[in-house]
């Protein structure tokens, strides 16, 4: 059989007959059994007469054909559009204004509902926020404060390799200090682990985002700008960033007009340009002693089988140096804020 | 004269199947072969037997194809299909096993229980 044939052959079995076609099927039964009464002795108009009132008129046998094939209540909803199609060009006053109300009526509740969503429902624009955390310690006589930590290099890693976690970002809050312009500005940071592109899923909007590259051999100076770090009010956008120095940790814009809270920019750069300048000894911040390389702060993704990280053992065991050397503190997680 | 007998309802369609498995015919052969088989004592309501007939078509238990009739009249013949056959069969061995098991419950008497 060919493929045409088999596609024909597909198409009869599947596409419904038309009005022609059973009108046509009913109307030879129709005069058949007309024929049949007529041989019986009924006089010829007495058994069309008849043959209408039993069998019915073949206009009306689209309709059973449609209906025994299931496809009578398709044929309703379009009776049904059609007429309210016909009633609204009738009424072009009413249909303005039905269509103004629905249109007002849907732009307002999609709007209410985005609004509702971005800010409350789905505050955070990255890859499975609702499984991102930060691990804490809280003094057990103090559950109130809490604090982030810091860890060993190969804890950290030990942390990226349990399986509920399915990204780990290292994160620490700093401060930089813009030059370029008549005065100096003080603008806060983020150093992040190289996977910090990765980890959120967020594209930049210009350039690109920090890349695992950066962290090659011995790290690269690159910075990101958050949005909060690109004034907007005052028209003009940083055109150029110059990467910070990674001895005196400032960073200057060129075309730069910061009349918008140059204290609010949030800036992020790659942790590897700041790993050497973290303190050395303390595990946990405010501790005195533990090893001599450190590792940032952690934020958690937890892989999609794993709902929660909360009390996760596989996660408590990779930084058990922790409860060592603070033996009061407890492990637990937050959820996250945004670094 | 015999009595005209009512069609149990969910039959038809298996006697449409029966009468299109001895030839093709067109619907109202198939309707006559019926009351013809039958002794002219089955009632068949025509707004039931052609709702059969599309359903069994869409279900690709019968075949519908174009001819002409012993009129010389346009007219359908429809065929059974090779799934139509199965399903007769099958229709077929329900029935006379569920007309069996009725039949005999109605034929016991009171001292042969």
């Amino acid at each position: 059989m060919s493929l045409l044939a088999a596609i024909r052959k597909l198409w009869d079995a599947i596409a419904p007959r038309t009005h022609r076609d059973v009108e046509e099927e009913f109307r030879s039964t129709l005069e058949a059994y007309q024929e049949d009464l007529i041989r019986q002795g009924l006089p010829e108009e007495e058994a069309r007469r008849k043959a209408r009132i039993d069998l019915g008129r073949p206009t009306a046998q689209n309709e059973t054909y449609r209906d025994a094939i299931g496809l009578r209540l398709f044929d309703e909803l379009g009776g049904d559009i059609r007429y309210g199609l016909r009633a609204l060009r009738r009424n072009p006053g009413f249909t303005a204004v039905a269509v103004l109300s629905l249109a007002l009526g849907i732009g307002a509740t999609t709007a209410m509902f985005s609004l509702i969503y971005a800010v409350l429902l789905h505050p955070f624009p990255y890859d499975g926020a609702d499984r991102i955390m930060n691990p804490v310690v809280i003094d057990q006589q103090h559950p109130d404060q809490w604090s982030w930590f810091l860890l060993a290099k190969a804890q950290f890693d030990d942390l990226r390799l349990a399986a509920p976690v399915d990204s780990a970002l290292g994160f620490d809050n700093g401060g930089l200090e813009i030059t370029g312009g008549a005065l100096p500005e003080d603008i806060q940071c983020t150093y992040l682990t190289e996977n910090a592109g990765t980890f959120f899923g967020v594209r930049p909007l210009l350039g690109r985002n920090i890349e695992p590259s950066d962290a090659e051999n011995g790290g690269h100076s690159v910075v990101v700008l958050t949005s909060a770090a690109i004034p907007t009010s005052s028209g003009e956008r940083w055109k150029l960033i110059t990467p910070p120095t990674p001895s005196s940790g400032s960073c200057r814009a060129a075309s730069h007009s910061m009349t918008a809270s140059a204290s609010a920019m949030f800036t992020c750069l790659p942790v590897s340009s700041r790993v050497s300048t973290f303190p050395s000894g303390p595990t946990h911040r405010g501790s005195s002693s533990g090893p001599a390389s450190h590792w940032p702060p952690p934020t958690l993704r937890s892989s999609p089988s794993c709902a929660s990280l909360h009390n996760s053992i596989p996660i408590v065991f990779p930084i058990t140096g922790i409860s060592r050397c603070s033996p009061s503190s407890c492990l637990t997680s937050r959820e996250l804020a945004a670094p | 004269l015999t009595k005209p007998v009512e069609l149990p309802q969910g039959t038809l369609e298996m006697l449409i199947l029966k009468a299109v498995s001895l030839g093709p015919l067109h619907g109202y052969g198939i309707l006559l072969r019926i009351q013809q088989i039958s002794g002219e004592r089955l009632e068949i309501l025509q707004g039931s037997f052609y709702t059969a007939i599309y359903r069994l078509e869409r279900r690709g238990w019968i075949k519908g194809k174009w001819g002409e009739s012993e009129n010389n009249r346009r007219a359908r013949f429809y065929s059974l299909s090779a799934a139509g056959t199965r399903q007769l069969k099958a229709e077929t061995d329900k029935w006379t096993d569920m007309a069996a098991v009725v039949a005999g419950i109605l034929d016991k008497k009171a001292d042969e229980i």
